[in-house]
């Protein structure tokens, strides 16, 4: 069943005399429960064409339709609504909230919509993350690659369908990301993969791959 | 769980953590202190006000009293018992009491006052030894204290008045020191209403005060006395507990002025913490708000979930801060009450919801822009740098809403037509003085080197940052020049109105022949006192056209026409009265003596320099010539004139003599002067006005320090922005100095750097604040003092040294560690802040 689905996807962005296009007639199908990267060089517009998949903005033309529903049409608050029940994220930055510690980051999205049993579900997904002994430490008394793995617990923890990943072991050495990557993979059984990375080790990992290239996006590495 | 419990929730548990971690702090700080000033001032300001309404209502013995020189007719009366108001009619006069002794009769003039069984309608007529006025017998008076000594009388002894003898049944006690005129000064004695009447003292022509007293309901009160006022009786006089005397209530109006500019400054100025805070927490606020929004947060649930722990925050600042305020106001308590008997204090509801409402609006007033920005956020923010899409009309238009709902809450109606606009105005006159000081900078930057010019790079690199904080500590420092100077006016001319050596006797009625007499009994007292000669008269025509008291419409206009005035005859004005205007001598008539009229009257007649006044002395009219006006001070209890005539060899008046001096007489020598000048100086009337005095010194002196309580907490909290400015650019500032560190800077270089930069600052922000200093010194010059613009080079100097120097201060004590700290952790220090 496909869960994401990309129908002549353009992306431009316009300047006071010029116009650029990043995305230009994007097609794409991600299969439930599939894992995929898309890799490219800097600049590609891999970061745009992950915003546009999961909902974080509208493409210019053609259609988004993530999990059976089409984005394009969509208001952000419509979006937003789509992201909370089915998305998770990944970012190359961790994107922690700076005086939060590991359980009360993860918490958040739990809190945020009402979820019941937000602190048990939140020690849970740590657990799962091998960091249950560092429940209350706050990002700056965490190492990178464990805070990595805070912002996955904190990816998980509201069983999403889709999880987003952008970069997300950019920030790390070889050996830490070897083990998110491995972290992130174990974690995907029941859940779709889509990640946005340059590394191509890392992408090899990944089910199937594309290459976004001069603003199209061609099957395998290229 | 519905959304709306769900945002309660998470908002509640969100807020506490965060307050737990210090997140808040200087947002929390500043609302506090908002709010505790507010509520100070307040709840100060009402009791204050509260003590001192019921202290002029008991000195009055009503809420409001309708005097009259003629009997009040009865109507009035039933008027006023209809309109459910409780009423008491009394009358009082001055006559001549006598106390006979085996030795000889001793003679004093007394008020003599006859009052109803419900008298005093405010307060308590009370006796030393605590008699009940009401079951004295039909004999007996209650008389002043004073008596004891000039008359050498003593309770159980008796008085003749008038065709009538009576026993003094016991001494009055806690008298009023507010009275209306000098003649109330004499010693009371108070008798019933139906007993006077009979004493066949009152007769055509005799000078009787007939008063009804009024109190009950404010709003029926207020009613009534508008139909009184209405009636324009010129031989009638309106006076309410609102006003126990024109001077105190001048002086204690200039002293509710600064209070409330006090509280206004103080909210301002933590509105400016506010402001520069919540600057500092829009980083935080919107890096977390785009994560909720990637996470599928609604922009709605967003704002609500924001907003809400942005309320909590200002309720828990504001409860802390009225807690604070009114506690305060409680260690105030004990000396308040040494100053208001009795203190009142008029509950504390209305302060303390004041302070709450004062400490959330200036949150939300000042918190806004950043607020409104924060959650305009696009959730692409999580992966690259996104403009904000912010409404500027929208976010002036909300501040300003909230801007005008707060100082509507502090300040009267009239305060606020140009307190609003003027702020605005200020505003952005400073927002465009801070851009052109940058651009200043900018181009200055090429020509400097080494750590001046990378202080510089450093200052304009955040231009955004650097204008608030120059707006912020310039708008700061202006504030506490201001409020130092107009402090230091104020006390000063509190000060001058009334020193500690101001006369506090007046002797008058002195009759030419016993001038030398009278001088030679007050020296044996060690007192020297200068005579000043004065005429009864009244002012009859201006430039040959009568002047006829109904014809005026103000009622103290009217009241001066109708009544002998008091008028100096000297060769030349006072020397402490301040000429405002003379005439040229070409135009001065030949023959005509001057008269010089005091400013105030001559506005209110419309009097010109020149024109002719025409008097009526002893009956005759006599013409004089207007050559001067004078500003005359009339709380500082000198011998003050409406008109000073010039004397002539050829107008023989009926001149009588009036002085006053300073007298530290101990009460026992007091008396003994005045018995022997009753004695030996018939009809010389003696005015003791000591308790009057130290009363209104008291005062005062609480006044000053209400306004210097004040002036600290302004200052308090004027340091507490600058910390926060620096605290809000911190985090810029150390990621540049971890750069020059990792380029090889030496940790010197850093300090001077730094140091420089907040010196900068400084100096920019004294600029600012002299700029403003001076053009509001020079509008105040121009449009109130009405003295030509001067520039003031001292402004300038101290406004720009003392902020280069507190910003130095302030910027070692805040950064010192930063600045000192190795690379590694300065970068410790970056990742904790961020």
């Amino acid at each position: 069943m496909s869960v994401l689905q990309l129908k002549n996807v353009h992306y431009r962005v316009s300047s006071a005399d010029d116009e650029l296009a990043i995305l230009k007639g994007c097609e794409l199908n991600v299969e439930a429960c599939e894992s995929l990267a898309i890799v490219g060089r800097s600049g590609s517009g891999k970061s745009t064409l992950l915003a546009l998949m999961a909902g974080l903005d509208t493409a210019t033309e053609g259609e988004v339709h993530l999990l059976g529903e089409n984005l394009t049409p969509m208001s952000e608050d419509q979006r937003a609504r789509l992201r909370a029940k089915q998305v998770g994220f990944v970012f190359q930055n961790f994107q922690l909230m700076p005086g939060m510690n590991a359980l009360e980051n993860v918490m958040m999205p739990l809190e945020l919509f009402g979820l019941p049993d937000a602190r048990d579900r939140a020690e849970k997904a740590l657990a799962q993350v091998g960091l249950s002994h560092r429940l209350h430490h706050t990002p700056q008394a965490l190492s990178g690659g464990e805070q990595q793995r805070v912002a996955i617990a904190r990816a998980i923890v509201t069983e999403p369908k889709i999880l987003f990943a952008d970069e997300p072991t950019g920030n790390l050495d070889e050996t830490t990301a070897a083990q998110v990557q491995q972290l992130l993979f174990d974690l995907q059984q029941h859940t779709t993969l889509i990640l946005v990375t340059h590394d191509r080790q890392f992408a090899k990992l990944c089910q199937r791959q594309v290459t976004l290239q001069h603003g199209v996006l061609e099957d395998g590495l290229v | 769980m519905s959304a709306v419990l769900s945002s309660l929730f998470a908002s509640s548990r969100w807020f506490w953590r965060g307050f737990k971690r210090g997140d808040w702090l200087w947002l929390w700080l500043a609302v506090v202190i908002a709010s505790a000033s507010v509520t100070l001032v307040e709840q100060l300001a009402q009791t204050v006000h509260k003590s001192m309404l019921t202290k002029a209502a008991e000195s009055l013995s009503a809420d409001l009293v309708l005097r009259s020189t003629r009997p009040i007719d009865p109507q009035w009366r039933q008027q006023a018992v209809e309109q459910g108001l409780e009423t008491s009619y009394q009358i009082s006069f001055t006559t001549m009491a006598m106390h006979s002794t085996e030795q000889d009769d001793e003679f004093q003039m007394v008020l003599l006052k006859g009052i109803e069984a419900n008298y005093p309608l405010r307060g308590a007529l009370s006796s030393e030894r605590g008699l009940d006025f009401n079951q004295l017998n039909a004999d007996q008076v209650l008389a002043d204290p004073q008596l004891r000594g000039l008359l050498n009388v003593q309770p159980g002894q008796r008085l003749l008045l008038g065709r009538g003898e009576f026993e003094i049944a016991d001494w009055l006690a806690g008298q009023d020191v507010f009275q209306a005129t000098f003649s109330q000064f004499a010693p009371q004695v108070i008798m019933p209403l139906s007993v006077v009447q009979d004493l066949g003292l009152i007769g055509p022509g005799s000078r009787v005060n007939y008063e009804l007293g009024l109190a009950g309901d404010l709003r029926a009160l207020d009613a009534f006395a508008k139909i009184l006022e209405q009636q324009n009786h010129a031989h009638w006089q309106i006076q309410s507990a609102r006003a126990p005397t024109d001077d105190l209530e001048r002086a204690m109006d200039t002293a509710w002025l600064f209070l409330d500019l006090s509280a206004l400054a103080t909210v301002l100025i933590a509105g400016l913490a506010i402001l520069i805070a919540s600057r500092f927490y829009l980083q935080r606020w919107t890096a977390s708000m785009a994560l909720m929004r990637a996470a599928g947060a609604s922009n709605r649930q967003l704002t609500g979930l924001f907003a809400l722990q942005l309320t909590y925050l200002a309720l828990l600042g504001s409860v802390i801060g009225v807690l604070i305020g009114q506690g305060l106001f409680y260690l105030a308590r004990p000396i308040l009450s040494e100053y208001f008997v009795p203190l009142v204090i008029p509950g504390y509801g209305s302060a303390i919801l004041i302070g709450l409402i004062s400490g959330t609006l200036a949150l939300w007033t000042f918190a806004w822009p950043a607020f409104r920005q924060a959650t305009q956020v696009s959730p692409l923010r999580v992966l690259r740098q996104a403009e904000n899409k912010t409404n500027v009309l929208v976010l002036i238009g909300v501040s300003l809403m909230l801007l005008i709902a707060l100082m509507g809450l502090l300040l009267s109606n009239q305060l606020l037509v140009w307190a609003v606009p003027a702020l605005f105005i200020s505003a952005g006159l400073l927002y465009l003085l801070a851009k052109l000081l940058l651009i200043g900078l900018q181009r200055l930057q090429p020509y400097t080197q080494g750590w001046l010019r990378l202080a510089i790079a450093a200052l304009a690199r955040s231009p955004g940052l650097v204008t608030l904080q120059l707006i912020s500590l310039g708008l700061v420092i202006f504030i506490l020049v201001l409020m130092t100077f107009v402090r230091q006016d104020l006390l000063q001319s509190w000060q001058a109105s009334l020193p500690q050596d101001a006369p506090n006797t007046f002797v008058m009625n002195i009759q030419p022949d016993q001038q030398p007499e009278f001088a030679a009994l007050i020296a044996q007292f060690d007192i020297e006192a200068d005579l000043v000669p004065m005429v009864r008269g009244r002012l009859i025509e201006v430039n040959q056209t009568p002047i006829h008291p109904q014809d005026q419409t103000e009622n103290r206009a009217r009241r001066l026409l109708e009544r002998e005035a008091n008028i100096a005859v000297l060769n030349q004005p006072p020397a402490y009265n301040k000429l405002t205007a003379q005439l040229d001598n070409a135009l001065r008539q030949a023959d005509m003596p001057f008269v010089s009229v005091e400013a105030e009257i001559a506005e209110l007649f419309g009097l010109q320099l020149g024109d002719i006044l025409t008097f009526d002395l002893i009956g005759q009219p006599f013409n004089y010539q207007i050559t001067s006006f004078r500003e005359v001070e009339w709380q500082s209890f000198r011998l003050n004139f409406f008109f000073v005539l010039e004397p002539q060899a050829d107008r023989l008046l009926p001149v009588t003599y009036i002085t006053n001096f300073r007298s530290d007489l101990s009460p026992e020598a007091t008396s003994q002067l005045r018995r022997q000048l009753n004695q030996q100086l018939a009809g010389v009337l003696w005015v003791d006005a000591r308790e009057m005095i130290a009363q209104i010194q008291l005062i005062m002196n609480q006044a000053s320090m209400a306004v210097s309580i004040l002036y600290l907490f302004t200052l308090v909290s004027s340091l507490i922005v600058i910390f926060t400015a620096t605290r809000a650019s911190q985090l810029g500032r150390i990621r540049s100095w971890l750069l020059l560190r990792t380029l090889g800077a030496q940790q010197s270089d850093i300090v001077k750097i730094g140091l420089t930069e907040f010196v900068l600052i400084g100096v920019l922000a004294g600029l600012f604040a002299a700029n403003l200093g001076q053009i509001t010194s020079l509008l105040i010059g121009h449009f109130w003092l009405g003295v030509s613009p001067q520039l003031n080079p001292t402004l300038w100097l101290v406004s720009i040294g003392a902020s280069a120097l507190l910003l130095l201060a302030i910027g070692w004590l805040t950064q010192r560690k930063p600045l000192t700290q190795t690379p590694k952790q300065l970068l410790q220090q970056l990742q904790a802040d961020s």
